[in-house]
């Protein structure tokens, strides 16, 4: 895997240079609108209201913080995105897991009738109002499982997932069934331990769909007190009410620090997911690689 | 078995005498049982505190009718939605609850939606009262069958809640300038505004006018003849209904406003604004002119002070008079649908004494309005109402109607604050520009209720049709549309079934006025 | 064989093999319970759901006892004076979308695959992949803030003497925010697939271009493009099927009354008709004709593609 390295030519010198900066250029258009955030959400006040920040903060004081950690309202709803990332993505990872699976042995004899009865809804859907009359039927409306339940599968993860037990190789299963295991044995003591990778991608993947929808709890959940940060997110900033501050916003001091929780209610929200992601990318672009391979 | 059945009939018989003659005066508690209520309304506009948090005055309420409250308390822009939704599926409904605006008196009672408050007139004395004094209330409850569907409320304070422009009289001041009275003189202060830097701050910032609502801007049409919140149809002198939006007076009204939006004279953003994005421009000290009922003043005072003016002096004022001099606007309408009980409850006999003692009795509706006595309130010596010091000069800096609602009173339920609270409340100057505007206020038309079929129509033909005439009528104002298309918007709207929309209104207009 | 027997007793030996299959496979068929019940009720049910379509859905009969009207809701849809606007509207904004983000992933992988192997590739990387964790909340949130009327970008017009501009109320502005911002947010993560794509391509081949003094040009126009040419092709057609069904969620978060002339798409008009106006049926036949026009166009791109390219998905 020797790459030899000859950018002799002086001309190729020059686009290379070209192609880096425009990479530079490039990434800071990335960056910039989350570190504008952060500098507004972080300055005096009075230069918040006054929109002079370009790219800096000018003062510094985490007051909009402190007073978005003293509103009831954000303390509930983080705790019910939390809520919904946990509980929905554990649902989920058991769910996808155990159909995956059993997708993947070759010798069940329901199989290609379970693949086609899953890969259907692929292409089929009964879209929006249908399936919103059937979670008032259920009697899910208004509820958490309203955002638990639905879509807990994924037909593409579970794809991903059911890839990823077909490739195992088949001695390791063979052996164990020598052994006397069943197939909750199996699964359990021989294709989980080796399957780590694979639930960390779908971990992933569910754990920020969950934490980044809004439109389901929009739709199903109309009780604040269950509702996920993402729509409170949508109130404060998009619909720009001061629903913060109550009515209160009488005192000057007050008006700028509502101004600028508009802005810190940003970076709390995306902060969990931003710090982590990082350190997890080698799993994300797995889930990516398995999937293309697929498709 | 004979006899046991004949002593049970007898029992039944004593217990419903018992509880009859009990509610004659709807006396309080309500039980000595634990019973519970679901109760579904729209949350607090406080939006600090919500009703989920068992706010002072219902501690109070419960205590004093002995019925615990189980919350539905929804966000208020999603209330609408949400009870529509569950009124279609009609499971699980709460109690009592509050209804929402699209759904008719024939809905609730067709589909089996609410209860038929004939049957329990008897638990509602105070309700019955209310209607006595103000008949037209009976008859706005009723469905098709004239059965009495929801409890109705009159309010009294129909006059002292008259929306008009709020200016900025200091800058009037400041810049030399008369209080407008033709739309001339609106036109000119407001560029006076914009151009003249009446804060000071040495910058064109300034935004002559913004309103909560872009339709909030159609007060121009006083200029024309017309007056202020005239509606969408309104009747000519033999009692034809008319179509507003494509009257040569509103199409004038029209063109002032792209006149002032082209200029730059109103917020930029009008057709997008919402209260919260006013009060906090407000609170920058930029805004000229704005549109709203009394009381606001006070609260725009304080905004404009923290955005750093000396002495702001927002006043209420009369829109612009037309060629004869004239002017006159529309009232709110004091009557409004509050609560329905469901017809599934199982408490119907403590829903509806409950809805009679919070809506209507005497103590129960001073407390969902004033609060709690001794906190926000206090009776005179004759027994009525004043706010206190705590509601008036909020420690906490609220204004009236937020500090009320911070312990949970003026419920979204409620119609136009009465006469009594706008009297305690308004003080000053509020009261001074009040009596000036008050003369040219007059009645809003009241109709009786749509029937489910009109209700389709509306909601049919409707929809598509007013979706319409509100993007034509931004987009003329914005420009985008040149005003010489009109003809065109004309057509196009007589062509969406207007005709049949409006044959749905003069059926009701004739209803409500005796013509057939 | 099994042609030969009779057909009781074929019967009778497929009810034998299946008992047998049940006894034997009856972990699998656990395992398999949750996501069979899931499907069935979260996927199958509403698909049954969408007769209402030609029903005038009642709640309290339910959807199986609404009675039918045929293609009443259909008729009105296609007689309304929305109509027209709606497919356009969603046909323009998706296919500004496809032609412009689709290629911005592909661009920004041929270009990163020039870089040299390091932390500044790393970096530019893992920078990219940022947006594409973010909620559409957050990102539709960010741009309000930056385009409102004294924001940002208006105060940067404000000082070099232009007007100001009211991007979210006017018109004509909504399809460029739409696109750019879709593009601002997925090219990062699109490119992921084609760098593989990109990694796998023979060194040797670099070198023999070298050779044949290739310049850095030539070697993108003639190796890396058509190493991905099958990865973009299979997404192109991916994307063209999916073309009616995208960005709902992002638009509700953008548009007003003000901009449905340019923002108002189907999906929209289904949930405000159908969801807020509660006109269920009128709604779900709306949505029904959206995923109609989205399996022709499937089926289209698949077609066109198979006689093009010899590729296609099935």
């Amino acid at each position: 895997m020797k790459r030899l390295k000859r950018l002799d030519t002086a001309s190729d010198r020059i686009v290379y240079w070209f192609l880096v900066m425009s990479l530079v250029l490039f990434t800071a258009l990335m960056l910039y609108p989350f570190l504008y955030v952060l500098s507004m959400s972080v300055s005096d006040g009075a230069e918040v209201v006054a929109k002079s920040i370009i790219l800096l903060p000018k003062g510094f004081s985490l007051d909009a913080y402190k007073q978005l950690f003293e509103t009831k309202t954000l303390i509930t709803s983080y705790s019910n995105t939390i809520y919904y990332t946990v509980v929905g993505t554990a649902i989920n990872l058991v769910a996808t897991v155990l159909f995956a699976y059993s997708l993947s042995r070759k010798q069940f004899f329901m199989r290609n009738f379970l693949m086609v009865y899953m890969t259907i809804t692929m292409f089929f859907s009964g879209g929006m109002i249908p399936m919103f009359i059937l979670i008032k039927d259920l009697r899910l409306y208004n509820t958490r499982w309203a955002l638990l339940l639905p879509g807990a599968i994924s037909v593409y993860n579970c794809i991903i997932a059911r890839t990823f037990f077909q490739s195992l190789p088949e001695e390791i299963l063979e052996s164990s069934r020598l052994d006397g295991a069943n197939d909750v044995q199996a699964l359990l003591r021989v294709v989980l331990p080796l399957s780590m990778p694979i639930i960390a991608v779908l971990s992933l993947y569910y754990a920020v769909g969950h934490w980044n929808a809004y439109f389901n709890a929009l739709l199903y959940v109309p009780s604040v007190s269950l509702q996920p940060v993402q729509l409170l997110l949508r109130r404060i900033v998009i619909q720009y009410s001061n629903d913060l501050a109550g009515d209160n916003i009488i005192d000057v001091g007050k008006v700028y620090v509502i101004e600028k929780m508009r802005y810190a209610v940003i970076i709390v929200t995306m902060l969990p997911i931003v710090c982590v992601y990082p350190f997890l990318q080698r799993f994300f672009m797995k889930g990516v690689m398995i999937g293309a391979l697929k498709s | 078995m004979k006899r046991t059945a004949l002593v049970l009939a007898i029992i039944m018989a004593l217990s419903l005498l018992a509880t009859v003659s009990l509610a004659a005066e709807n006396t309080m508690p309500i039980s000595t049982d634990k019973i519970t209520l679901v109760f579904a309304i729209p949350d607090n506009f406080y939006a600090a505190n919500s009703y989920a948090d068992n706010l002072p005055v219902w501690q109070e309420i419960e205590k004093k009718t002995g019925v615990t409250i189980e919350w539905q308390a929804v966000e208020p822009s999603q209330y609408d939605t949400i009870m529509n939704i569950r009124i279609a599926a009609n499971t699980d409904m709460p109690d009592v609850f509050a209804v929402p605006g699209s759904v008719t008196n024939e809905d609730l009672s067709k589909q089996g939606i609410a209860l038929i408050l004939d049957d329990y007139m008897e638990y509602m004395p105070n309700m019955m009262k209310m209607y006595q004094e103000h008949p037209i209330l009976e008859k706005l409850s009723q469905d098709s069958e004239g059965r009495i569907v929801a409890a109705y409320i009159y309010s009294t304070g129909q006059y002292a809640n008259l929306r008009v422009p709020i200016i900025r009289k200091d800058w009037l001041d400041k810049l030399g300038l008369e209080v407008p009275s033709t739309l001339d003189d609106f036109y000119n202060v407001l560029k006076a505004f914009v151009e003249r830097d009446p804060n000071g701050n040495g910058m064109h910032d300034e935004i002559g006018m913004m309103c909560n609502s872009w339709k909030d801007y159609y007060v121009f049409i006083t200029a024309f003849g017309l007056p202020s919140r005239i509606g969408e149809f309104f009747p000519d002198e033999n009692g034809n209904l008319v179509y507003t939006y494509t009257r040569e007076e509103f199409r004038k009204t029209v063109e002032f406003i792209n006149k002032l939006y082209t200029e730059r004279l109103i917020d930029p953003d009008f057709v997008t604004t919402t209260r919260d994005i006013v009060e906090s421009t407000m609170s920058k000290n930029i805004v000229g002119l704005g549109w709203q009922a009394p009381g606001v003043d006070i609260r725009w005072d304080g905004f404009a002070k923290s955005g750093g003016a000396e002495n702001p002096n927002h006043i209420q004022i009369n829109p612009p008079v037309d060629v004869h001099g004239n002017v006159s606007f529309f009232t709110d309408n004091p009557t409004r649908r509050t609560l329905a009980i469901s017809a599934n409850t199982k408490i119907p006999e403590v829903a509806a004494r409950w809805v009679d003692y919070v809506q209507f009795s005497e103590e129960g509706s001073t407390m969902v309005q004033w609060g709690v006595e001794g906190i926000s309130y206090e009776l005179d010596s004759e027994g009525k109402p004043h706010l206190t010091d705590w509601a008036l000069n909020n420690p906490d800096g609220l204004d009236v109607n937020s500090a009320v609602r911070s312990i949970g009173a003026f419920t979204p339920t409620l119609p136009l604050e009465p006469l009594e609270f706008m009297e305690s409340k308004l003080s000053g100057k509020t009261v001074d520009n009040l009596k000036i505007i008050q003369p040219n206020a007059q009645d809003p038309l009241i109709l009786l209720p749509l029937t489910a079929t009109e209700q389709e129509t509306v909601s049919d033909v409707g929809a598509d049709l007013r979706t319409y005439a509100d993007e034509m009528i931004q987009k003329f104002i914005i420009g985008s549309e040149p005003l010489s298309n009109w003809d065109k918007y004309v057509e196009t709207i007589n062509n969406m079934r207007l005709d049949e929309l409006q044959a749905v209104y003069q059926a009701q207009y004739d209803r409500t006025f005796g013509k057939n | 064989m099994i042609e030969a027997r009779t057909n009781q007793q074929g019967i009778k030996y497929k009810l034998y093999r299946t008992g047998k299959y049940l006894a034997r496979d009856r972990y699998l068929l656990l395992f398999a319970l949750p996501g069979i019940v899931y499907f069935f009720i979260f996927c199958y049910v509403p698909m049954y759901g969408v007769t209402i379509a030609f029903k005038d859905f009642n709640a309290s009969k339910g959807v199986m006892g609404s009675e039918w009207v045929g293609l009443k809701w259909f008729a009105s849809f296609f007689s309304s004076v929305y109509f027209g606007r709606l497919l356009r509207n969603t046909l323009l904004l998706n296919i500004y979308s496809l032609v412009f983000s689709f290629p911005a992933p592909v661009i920004l992988a041929l270009v990163i695959n020039e870089v040299r192997e390091g932390t500044f590739k790393k970096s530019v990387q893992t920078i990219s992949y940022l947006p594409h964790f973010v909620s559409v909340v957050v990102v539709v949130g960010i741009m309000r803030l930056f385009l409102q009327s004294d924001g940002l970008v208006n105060q940067a017009l404000e000082s070099i003497g232009l007007t100001t501009v009211n991007f979210f109320s006017e018109p004509g502005w909504f399809r460029p925010l739409y696109v750019i911002s879709g593009i601002w947010q997925s090219c990062g993560w699109g490119s992921i697939i084609y760098l593989a794509a990109l990694s796998g391509v023979n060194p040797e081949l670099y070198d023999a271009a070298y050779v044949d003094g290739a310049s850095r040009w030539q070697r993108v126009r003639y190796i890396n493009l058509p190493s991905i040419k099958p990865t973009v092709v299979t997404l192109l057609i991916l994307n063209i099927g999916r073309l009616l069904t995208l960005g709902h969620e992002k638009i509700l978060l953008m548009y007003s009354p003000a901009i449905y002339e340019t923002a108002d798409v189907i999906s929209t008009y289904v949930y405000r008709r159908g969801i807020e106006d509660a006109r269920f049926s009128f709604g779900t036949a709306v949505g029904l004709f959206n995923s109609l026009c989205n399996v022709a166009l499937l089926l289209a791109a698949n077609a066109i593609s198979r006689r093009v390219n010899e590729t296609s998905l099935w």
